[in-house]
């Protein structure tokens, strides 16, 4: 069965380093999301942005970023980028709703967010 | 009764006076002694001390110690007086003491009334530094007043206690761990191995580490201005404390992993595996 951080170790941090860019995203400090302005893609996280060259590289940073990462390294080949996109997602949401249903019945939001965080960082590793 | 000579009072023996007296040598005698005992209970690498060692200047220092057990060479020498002579007093005791410790190339030498012991350093000595650094070590022994008193316990033990102190520190000076002494790279123990004790009645003031008393004499002597009982009142509390704190955490089971009633670990374990067992379905 593969996780999310084993599926970035395999097809991601694999390639050569020459292949791949790296984003670091200091703090993520609210509810994440990806805005189109003049300028070109970015991916809010509260009041923070980083800027992105395409929707898919916003999608994929957001998955990370959504887990606690703030060093991410990205394909630069934005084909083979969108060819792991949607297995990423996949996972992702797949372990969301796996972790919603075991947390819908606390009601603690500190005590989600803790919990949500060790899962997350296990589900990375 | 008048002497003939001068018309002075003079002092006649009784032939039948059965009373004996301790002279400063006997009084040097015992201290050498307690050294000797200190320095073998304590297994400082010291040579043991001697009274009255004959030099090439034909002059006997009252004590001298030696740099090691298989040494020949005098580390320090002491100089004793009866206890109403000044401890600092130059022409009787420092000097005398000094220019015995320069013939014998001791790189240290004390001088002492029974009452306090000053550890002076030879080599500051000879370059006429100011007293305040030619000055190691200050050492109060005991309030003794009469020689023949010298055994009595409370006299006998402070002195034991303050000897012992010059001791240890001579020989962390001598073997080069002086710097450890004052920055002690040792690291800090438990309070249990600190005052090697498990339980309150274990505590003695004998059994804890040299660096740790060191400090704690500071700190609870000097400045808090705790007797020795007192001292050992508050070491046995620490460690009544700290028990108690041990005792309760471990009552409390796996507390710190929990929250609210969760056991985060088992939460985690259980969240891992549905998603494990999910992922590709």
């Amino acid at each position: 069965m593969k996780l999310i951080g084993e599926v970035y170790r395999e097809k991601v941090l694999s390639l050569p380093k020459r292949k791949l860019s790296k984003k670091e995203f200091s703090d993520k400090s609210g509810e994440t999301k990806i805005e189109r302005d003049l300028f070109g893609w970015k991916l809010y996280s509260g009041k923070k942005f980083i800027e992105c060259r395409s929707e898919e590289e916003a999608r994929y940073l957001k998955i990370f970023i959504n887990l606690g990462l703030t060093q991410i390294y990205i394909p630069k080949d934005d084909a083979y980028l969108k060819e792991i996109l949607p297995e990423l997602e996949r996972l992702k949401s797949k372990t969301d709703e796996i972790l919603n249903s075991y947390l819908e019945t606390i009601l603690d939001r500190r005590i989600k967010e803790r919990l949500k965080h060790e899962v997350y960082m296990e589900v990375v590793k | 009764m008048k002497s003939k000579i001068k018309e002075k009072s003079a002092k006649i023996p009784s032939p039948f006076g059965a009373t004996v007296h301790k002279t400063e040598r006997t009084a040097v005698a015992i201290l050498m002694h307690w050294m000797r005992e200190i320095i073998g209970k304590k297994s400082l690498d010291l040579g043991m001390p001697d009274v009255e060692t004959s030099g090439a200047d034909r002059k006997m220092p009252d004590t001298v110690i030696y740099e090691s057990g298989r040494s020949k060479n005098v580390l320090c020498v002491i100089e004793a007086k009866p206890p109403y002579y000044d401890v600092f007093n130059y022409e009787e005791l420092k000097k005398p003491a000094w220019e015995k410790a320069n013939e014998r190339k001791a790189k240290y030498f004390a001088t002492t009334n029974f009452k306090r012991l000053i550890w002076f350093n030879a080599e500051k000595v000879n370059s006429l530094k100011p007293e305040e650094e030619q000055i190691i070590g200050k050492y109060s022994l005991t309030e003794l007043e009469n020689l023949d008193d010298i055994e009595q316990t409370r006299y006998s033990e402070p002195t034991k206690r303050g000897l012992e102190e010059f001791l240890s520190k001579l020989y962390f000076v001598h073997t080069g761990k002086e710097l450890a002494q004052k920055h002690p790279d040792t690291k800090i123990e438990s309070i249990f191995s600190e005052l090697k004790a498990k339980d309150a009645n274990e505590v003695s003031l004998d059994k804890i580490g040299f660096v740790r008393r060191e400090l704690d004499k500071i700190i609870m002597g000097e400045i808090l201005g705790l007797t020795e009982e007192e001292q050992v009142e508050v070491y046995r509390s620490i460690i009544d404390l700290v028990k108690a704190r041990i005792e309760k955490a471990k009552s409390f089971g796996n507390r710190r992993k929990t929250k609210e009633g969760i056991d985060i670990g088992a939460f985690k374990n259980s969240v891992m595996q549905r998603i494990k067992k999910e992922s590709y379905q």
